[in-house]
């Protein structure tokens, strides 16, 4: 049975009777955009990137402006809710973006963006080319993508060969430690932490400026 | 049994994501280095962004105009070409009525009053009122061929 007296069906209701987590009118959304702070529009562009570059090969082409527009998009069309009495804009945008480039990762089509064996082709020293295919069992299914994968992570971790911090920092990663477990494994205080990130972050930037790997 | 081969596809996944929410954990202060680091001006970037953000605000208002837009001149097209079923004299709008109601005696119920079931006291006026009716449910068009 409803409650008495407008109390609402379980939603809550702004001062003019609307739903609080009704989808944003353009002029609600056009305000908060105006009103988002320097690191906060900064943040939501690395975060942007960030899934672009884990999307690799499956991003498609697609980059992180539209990423970003996607995500003002649901949020317009109400098929992402925006609950705005617990989340910020900024949060609310980044859990969109989390699960839109979620969705193109398992709508992308390998048959339609396949790896190139002469993108993996490698000239040893002596001028031999090799086929590094050739070094993997033929029968793997993703035999291509994993090759193209262990080059990327061989390629990061020799970027950070002689910085000790990230080395063990990405062990860490690799072994799915969570960023405090990482910190206080290295006994690292947060701004060590986050200063060794922001390196391993500019690095992936510049070694995969429009998403590297096909993860 | 053939050992495992090791899975760099996660691995690498485990970086990017790793790297990704990392962006969303630093503090403005790091996030402002990081922009700075790269040669960029912090305030461009949010300007950069926010242009991105509200465009598409304007888009998406905008797509929404077109498909109202569309969807009016569509209703609009197919109104026009129901009326185009109803003949221009009064004796062919008549003729069609009775074709109508002969071969569709169910839309008779629905559309004349008890008073007027045998059509005899039908003014062209209720003929017209009654096929323009037929029009907009799209009933015509199956009479187009009369």
């Amino acid at each position: 049975m409803p409650p008495s007296g407008g109390g609402g069906y379980g939603l809550v209701q702004r001062s003019h009777g609307v739903p609080e987590d009704a989808a944003p009118t353009g002029a609600e959304l056009r305000a908060a955009i105006a009103a988002l702070s320097t690191p906060q529009a900064a943040k939501l562009e690395a975060f942007a990137e960030g899934r672009v570059r884990r999307l690799g090969r499956k991003a498609a082409g697609l980059t992180a402006g539209e990423l970003l527009s996607e995500a003002v998009t649901v949020t317009l069309a109400g098929s992402r809710k925006w609950n705005r009495a617990n989340v910020d804009l900024t949060g609310h945008l980044m859990g969109a973006m989390r699960s839109i480039s979620s969705h193109w990762a398992r709508d992308f089509d390998p048959e339609e963006h396949p790896v190139l064996e002469s993108d993996l082709m490698k000239t040893t020293g002596e001028g031999d080319v090799l086929s590094p295919f050739e070094l993997l069992a033929a029968t793997e299914p993703d035999a291509d993508r994993n090759l193209e994968a262990k080059e990327q992570v061989e390629e990061i971790r020799a970027a950070f060969i002689t910085d000790p911090v990230v080395s063990v920092i990405l062990d860490g990663m690799l072994e799915g430690m969570s960023p405090q477990d990482v910190r206080s494994e290295l006994n690292l205080t947060q701004t060590e932490y986050e200063t060794a990130m922001r390196r391993l972050r500019r690095k992936a930037a510049q070694m995969f400026p429009t998403g590297g790997s096909d993860a | 049994m053939p050992e495992k081969p090791r899975d760099y596809e996660a691995e690498l996944r485990a970086i990017m994501d790793a790297l990704a929410e990392s962006a969303a954990q630093a503090s403005d202060e790091e996030i402002l280095s990081e922009v700075r680091e790269s040669g960029e001006d912090p305030e461009a970037v949010a300007a950069r962004v926010r242009g991105i953000l509200s465009d598409a605000v304007t888009a998406y208002e905008q797509r929404r105009l077109r498909d109202a837009e569309e969807s009016y001149r569509r209703r609009v097209e197919s109104m026009r070409t129901q009326s185009r079923a109803i003949p221009t004299t009064p004796q062919r709008r008549r003729e069609l009525f009775m074709i109508i109601m002969t071969r569709q005696p169910d839309l008779g119920t629905a559309l004349v009053t008890l008073q007027n079931r045998e059509f005899r006291n039908l003014t062209d006026a209720d003929i017209q009122s009654a096929l323009e009716q037929l029009a907009a449910l799209g009933a015509l068009q199956q009479f187009e061929d009369r």
